[in-house]
C-alpha cells in the first residue's frame, strides 16, 4: 500500500497491480491455511488464462481474492491509507509551521542556536531512529522494519482504522507484512512515508522563515550561562561549512562573538544578521530538506525495484508446490495415439500326432544365461544331444529341425526364469510343442525360482494358450514329471 | 519454446519403460507398471511440462517382443535402404497381425520421434533378440541413447551391456535405476542428449536447466516443510495443573497425549514431504522399529536414540539437560517442570516479550506444570525428517516396493561429526520458537507472523544442507 493520492479509477481487473496481486496471494494463502477453499473454478481458470505456472498460481490467487472481496477491500485501505497518509503531513506540516513560527517569535529576537536545536532536533532524533532500524533490518535480525517512523504510524493507523473492519481485514494485514518481509521492503515503504512527509513538513518551515526573514527584520543572537564564545563560534563554524559550500552565508568568528556580546539595545550589523539568517536557512535546507529529500528518493527506488520484484512467485514455497501439483494434474491425460488392435492369438497346436518312441526325451535350453548350466544337474541322460539356444534365427531354426527330425515323446524345454516371458518364446514354443508328445516348461534361475516369477510364467502359459505344458520350477520335479509315463 | 522434443521409449517388454517415464515426467499415476509381461499394448503419448508449456513429447511403446522374427521379416522387404524396408514393413500385412506391436514402435520412431530411449533391463543376459531389437531400432535411422535400467542391482550385467553397445555403435548411454533413478544426474542425461541431437542442443540445454530449478525448489521446499514442523515441536507447550500432576495417571495420559501431538506434527511432515515430492500418502513406509508400534514418529521417543542424539548434541548422555531438568526416562525426549523451560523462555524473550517469563515464573509459584519437548527429539526429527526428504528426491516414481528410512541412516549420520555439527545448528536456530507457544499451528490461538515465518527461513537455511548431506549418503 503505498500513500499515493487515491486512484482516480478503480484497479483494471485484468491486469492487477504487481503489490495487490502479491498481497492479495499472500492473504488467501494466509486464508487457505486455516482452512481450504473451494478453488475447482478457480483453479481451472487460471489454468486456461496464464501461459506459466507462476502466472498461474497468481491468477488462481487473484481469483480466490476477488471472491472474497480482497481487492476491494485493499483499495478501500488504498484510500484511506491516502487520507491517513495526507493528515499526517499536514500535522507534520502544522508542526513544521509551528516550529517556524515560534522561532520567528512576536519579539523580533531569535536564540540563532536554540532556534537551529528546535528546527531539525527532533528531525535528527526519528531519522537515527530509522537508521538504526535499517540497520537493524540489513543485519537480517528483523525484516519487520522495527523501531519507530511516521511511516509506520501511518501505515498502523490505516490497518486500524475502522474502515479497516473486512472480514479478512486481519489476513491482508498479514499478507501484506509477508509480502514486505519477503523482499525486505518494509524499510523503505516506511522510509518513503516517513521521509515525504518530513520533507514536505521541511519545505513548509523554509517558506515560513523566508517569509520572515524577507519582510521582517529580527535579531539574531546567542545566549549562554556555562558555554563560552569558543563554542559558538566553532559550533557556527562546522554545522556552517555545509551550508557554505551550498553559497548560504555564514556568520564569520567575529560576527558570532558580536552578538554573543550584544546587550539590549545594541544594534548588531545588518550584514552580519543577513549571514546568520542565510546560516539558519541554510542548516534547515541542508541537514533537514535535503536528507529527507534524498532519502525519500531512495526508498522510492527501492520500493519501486522492490515491488517488481513481488511479481515473481515463491517456486519453493510448499503451499505454491501443492498448487502447482494440482495444476500439473488438470493437464490432458497421455493419449493413446496408436491403439492396439484385437487380433485372435495363434492357436496353440496340437501335441505331435506321430510322436517318436516311448521313453525319447529331448532337452531344449532356450534363451539361458550363460552362468546357468545347461542340462541342469540331476535331470535324466536326454536320448540325444542336449540342444542349448540362444535365440538367434539360425539357432532356433536349427533346434527346431532337430526336434523335428527327433519327433521326442517328452520335450523338456528349459527357459530363464527371471526373463520376462515374450511373443518370440510363444513362436518357439508353439513350433517345439507340435514336434514331440509332451512338453513341460522348466523355470531356472541361478538362485531359487522366485514365485512371483513362477506366478508370471504361469499367467503367461495360460494366457497365450499352452495350457497344456507341465510348469516345472525345479530340476527335481521335471526329474519326477519326466519320469511319469506319458 | 520451439516445438517439443518427440523422444520414443523403446524397449523390450518388461524392462521398465513405463517406471522411466513416470520418473521423467513425475507422475506417478501414469500407465500401469507390473511386472507382468506386455503391460503396456498402446503407444501413448506423455508430455513432460516445464513451467506450463510441453518440453518433451514421450511416446510409451510396447514392448519388442518377437525382435528375432521380426528382423528376419524386415531383411525380407524390398527397398534399398534400411529405413526404406522399415516402410515398406509397416505398410504391409503383417504390421497390423503377428508384428502388431512392433510396428507401433517402428512407426513411433520413423514417423513423429526425434530420437529413442532404448530401455534396457541389464539383469538380462546380451541375448541375440536383444541385439536384434537395438538392429531394428537402429534401421529406423534415428539417434538411439540406450537406457540401463537396474544397474544397481546385483544381478546386473552392466559391463557385458556397454560392450553390446558399443559393438552396435551405440556410444552414448544413460544409467537408470528405479529405485535411485538417475541420482541427480537427470540434467546429464538431456545434456547427453545434445550430442545425439546437435540441432537441438540449445532447447535440451534449456531443459537440462529448468529441470536443475525444478529441484533446487523443490529441495527449499523440503527445508521449508520440515522448518515449520520443528518449529511446531520446538513451540510446543502444554500446562498440566498442580494436582493433575500429583496424580500418576492423569500425569501419564497428559504425557502420552503431548506425545501423540509431536507426531502428528511429524506425520504432517512426512505427508507434505510426500505431497512435494509427488507420492502418494503411503507410499513410503518408516522403519520399523520392534519395541514400538512399528510408527517412524514413534522413535522420537525412543530413549536409546534420544540419548544417541543429545550425545551428538554435546549434551552429555542425560536425557533432559536442559537448564533445570531432572533426567526422568519415562519422559522421553520431552521435559516437564516450571523450572525447566525457563531458560529457553528467557531465551526466548528477548524477541518475544518478557510476558511468557512472568506466566512462567506465576506457574511455577501455583505448581502448574509444563511439558515441552526437548532438543534431542528435535534433532531426531530434524534427521529423520531430512534422510526422508533426501530419500525422495532421489527415488522414482514407479518403485512398487516400500521404501524404508531405517536406523541404518542415522547411524551414518552419527558417524559424521559435521553432520552433528548442521543439527546442533539447526537445534540453536530453533531457540526463539521455545519462546512462542503460540507458533505452534493447529495450537489455539496459533499465530504464523512475520517472525515465525523468518525463523522458518532461517531454520530451512540451516537444514538444506543436511538434505544435501543426507542425499550424498
Amino acid at each position: 500500500m503505498t500513500v499515493s493520492p487515491p486512484p482516480a479509477a478503480p484497479p483494471d481487473h485484468a491486469a492487477p497491480r504487481v503489490l495487490d496481486a502479491a498481497v492479495v496471494a499472500a492473504a488467501v494463502q494466509r486464508i487457505e491455511a486455516a482452512g481450504a477453499l473451494d478453488d475447482a473454478a478457480a483453479l481451472r481458470q487460471a489454468f486456461q488464462s496464464a501461459p506459466t505456472r507462476a502466472a498461474q498460481v497468481q491468477a488462481r490467487a487473484w481469483l480466490l481474492g476477488e471472491r472474497l472481496g480482497l481487492p476491494q477491500e485493499l483499495a478501500r485501505w488504498r484510500l484511506w491509507g491516502g487520507w491517513v497518509g495526507l493528515a499526517l503531513a499536514v500535522l507534520i506540516a502544522l508542526a513544521g509551521l509551528a516550529a517556524g513560527r515560534s522561532v520567528l517569535a512576536s519579539d523580533r529576537s531569535i536564540n540563532a542556536v536554540a532556534a537551529f536545536v528546535s528546527l531539525l532536533g527532533l528531525h535528527a532524533l526519528t531519522l537515527t531512529l530509522w537508521l538504526l532500524g535499517l540497520a537493524w533490518s540489513a543485519l537480517g535480525a528483523h525484516a519487520a522494519g522495527g523501531g519507530f517512523s511516521l511511516g509506520r504510524l501511518a501505515l498502523g493507523i490505516t490497518a486500524r482504522g475502522p474502515w479497516a473492519g473486512g472480514p479478512h481485514a486481519l489476513d491482508l494485514w498479514r499478507g501484506l507484512g509477508d509480502v514486505l518481509r519477503r523482499e525486505r521492503l518494509w524499510p523503505w515503504l516506511t522510509g518513503l512515508l516517513s521521509h515525504g512527509i518530513w520533507s514536505a513538513a521541511f519545505v513548509l518551515t523554509l517558506v515560513v522563515l523566508t517569509f520572515g526573514f524577507a519582510f521582517q527584520t529580527y535579531h539574531l543572537s546567542w545566549q549562554t550561562t556555562i558555554l563560552s564564545a569558543e563554542f559558538f563560534q566553532r559550533f557556527v563554524h562546522i554545522t556552517g561549512a555545509l551550508p557554505a559550500a551550498l553559497g548560504f552565508a555564514v556568520p564569520d568568528a567575529q560576527a558570532v562573538a558580536q552578538v554573543g556580546q550584544a546587550g539590549a539595545g545594541f544594534a548588531p550589523p545588518a550584514a552580519g544578521q543577513r549571514a546568520w539568517a542565510w546560516w539558519l536557512m541554510g542548516c534547515v535546507t541542508v541537514y533537514g530538506l535535503l536528507p529527507r529529500a534524498l532519502l525519500a528518493a531512495v526508498s522510492a527506488w527501492r520500493w519501486r525495484t522492490g515491488v517488481a520484484r513481488l511479481a515473481r512467485v515463491d517456486m519453493a514455497d510448499p503451499a505454491v508446490r501443492a498448487i502447482v501439483a494440482r495444476l500439473d494434474a488438470l493437464e490432458p491425460p497421455p493419449e493413446v495415439i496408436d491403439a492396439e488392435g484385437r487380433h485372435a492369438r495363434a492357436a496353440a497346436p496340437p501335441p505331435a500326432a506321430a510322436p517318436g518312441a516311448p521313453g525319447t526325451l529331448a532337452l531344449v535350453g532356450f534363451e539361458l544365461p550363460p552362468e546357468i548350466d545347461w542340462p541342469a544337474a540331476g535331470l535324466p541322460t536326454p536320448t540325444q544331444p542336449a540342444l542349448r539356444v540362444s535365440g538367434s534365427g539360425a539357432e532356433r531354426q536349427a533346434a527346431l529341425a532337430a526336434l523335428a527330425a527327433a519327433r521326442p515323446a517328452t520335450l523338456l524345454l528349459a527357459v530363464h526364469a527371471s526373463a520376462s516371458p515374450d511373443r518370440g518364446t510363444a513362436r518357439f514354443v508353439r513350433e517345439a510343442l507340435a514336434t514331440a508328445g509332451r512338453t513341460g516348461l522348466l523355470l531356472l534361475d541361478a538362485a531359487p525360482v522366485a514365485d512371483a516369477a513362477a506366478r508370471r510364467w504361469g499367467d503367461w502359459l495360460q494366457s497365450e494358450g499352452f495350457g497344456a505344458l507341465a510348469r516345472l520350477d525345479q530340476a527335481q520335479t521335471a526329474t519326477d514329471w519326466i519320469a511319469t509315463s506319458p | 519454446m520451439t516445438e517439443p522434443l518427440v523422444i520414443a521409449i523403446a524397449g523390450h517388454t518388461n524392462a521398465g519403460k513405463t517406471s522411466l517415464l513416470r520418473t521423467l515426467t513425475r507422475q506417478v499415476g501414469f500407465g500401469e507398471v507390473s511386472d507382468q509381461p506386455g503391460t503396456t499394448r498402446n503407444a501413448q503419448a506423455l508430455a513432460l511440462r516445464l513451467d506450463g508449456a510441453v518440453a518433451v513429447r514421450f511416446i510409451d511403446t510396447p514392448g519388442l517382443e518377437d525382435s528375432v522374427a521380426l528382423q528376419d521379416f524386415l531383411g525380407r522387404q524390398p527397398g534399398e535402404t534400411r529405413p526404406e524396408r522399415v516402410r515398406a514393413f509397416l505398410r504391409g500385412p503383417e504390421a497390423h497381425a503377428a508384428f502388431e506391436q512392433e510396428a507401433k514402435v517402428l512407426r513411433a520412431l520413423l514417423e513423429q520421434a526425434d530420437c529413442a530411449m532404448l530401455v534396457i533391463d541389464t539383469r538380462q543376459p546380451v541375448l541375440p533378440k536383444y541385439r536384434a531389437e537395438i538392429e531394428i531400432l537402429a534401421a529406423c535411422a534415428k539417434p538411439i541413447m540406450p537406457v540401463l535400467n537396474f544397474v544397481r542391482d546385483a544381478a546386473s550385467r552392466a559391463a557385458d551391456w556397454h560392450q553390446a553397445l558399443q559393438e552396435a555403435g551405440l556410444h552414448a548411454r544413460a544409467e537408470f535405476d528405479v529405485v535411485a533413478p538417475f541420482h541427480g544426474s537427470e540434467q546429464q542425461l538431456y545434456t547427453d542428449l545434445a550430442t545425439l541431437l546437435p540441432q537441438r542442443r540449445a532447447q535440451l540445454a534449456g531443459i537440462a536447466d529448468a529441470l536443475a530449478q525444478q529441484a533446487r525448489e523443490r529441495a527449499q521446499a523440503a527445508a521449508r516443510v520440515l522448518a515449520s514442523s520443528l518449529i511446531d515441536v520446538a513451540a510446543m507447550r502444554r500446562a498440566l495443573p498442580a494436582d493433575d500432576f500429583a496424580d500418576a495417571f492423569k500425569q501419564q495420559a497428559f504425557v502420552r497425549a503431548f506425545q501423540d501431538a509431536v507426531r502428528r506434527h511429524a506425520r504432517r511432515a512426512v505427508d507434505d514431504l510426500l505431497a512435494l515430492y509427488a507420492f502418494r500418502t503411503g507410499d513410503a513406509e518408516l522403519a520399523d522399529l520392534p519395541q514400538l508400534a512399528g510408527r517412524w514418529e514413534d522413535d522420537l521417543f525412543n530413549p536409546e536414540l534420544l540419548k544417541n542424539a543429545g550425545a551428538r548434541l554435546g549434551l552429555g548422555a542425560v536425557i533432559g539437560a536442559g537448564v533445570g531438568a531432572v533426567a526422568d526416562l519415562a519422559l522421553a525426549g520431552l521435559s516437564l517442570g516450571a523450572a525447566t523451560t525457563l531458560g529457553a523462555t528467557v531465551g526466548g524473550a528477548l524477541s518475544g516479550g518478557w510476558r511468557p517469563v512472568w506466566r512462567k515464573l506465576e506457574n511455577r509459584f501455583q505448581g502448574v506444570q509444563e511439558l515441552t519437548v526437548e532438543d534431542p527429539a528435535i534433532a531426531l526429527l530434524a534427521e529423520r525428517g531430512a534422510a526422508l526428504a533426501a530419500a525422495l528426491a532421489r527415488r522414482g516414481h514407479a518403485a512398487q516396493q516400500r521404501l524404508q528410512v531405517g536406523a541404518a541412516a542415522t547411524d551414518a549420520a552419527a558417524a559424521d561429526e559435521a553432520a552433528a555439527d548442521r543439527l546442533r545448528q539447526v537445534v540453536q536456530a530453533l531457540t526463539p520458537a521455545r519462546g512462542h507457544p503460540r507458533w505452534e499451528r493447529g495450537s489455539p490461538g496459533a499465530l504464523d507472523d512475520g517472525e515465525r515465518a523468518e525463523l522458518q527461513d532461517g531454520v530451512a537455511r540451516h537444514l538444506a544442507p543436511l538434505l544435501a548431506q543426507a542425499g550424498a549418503a
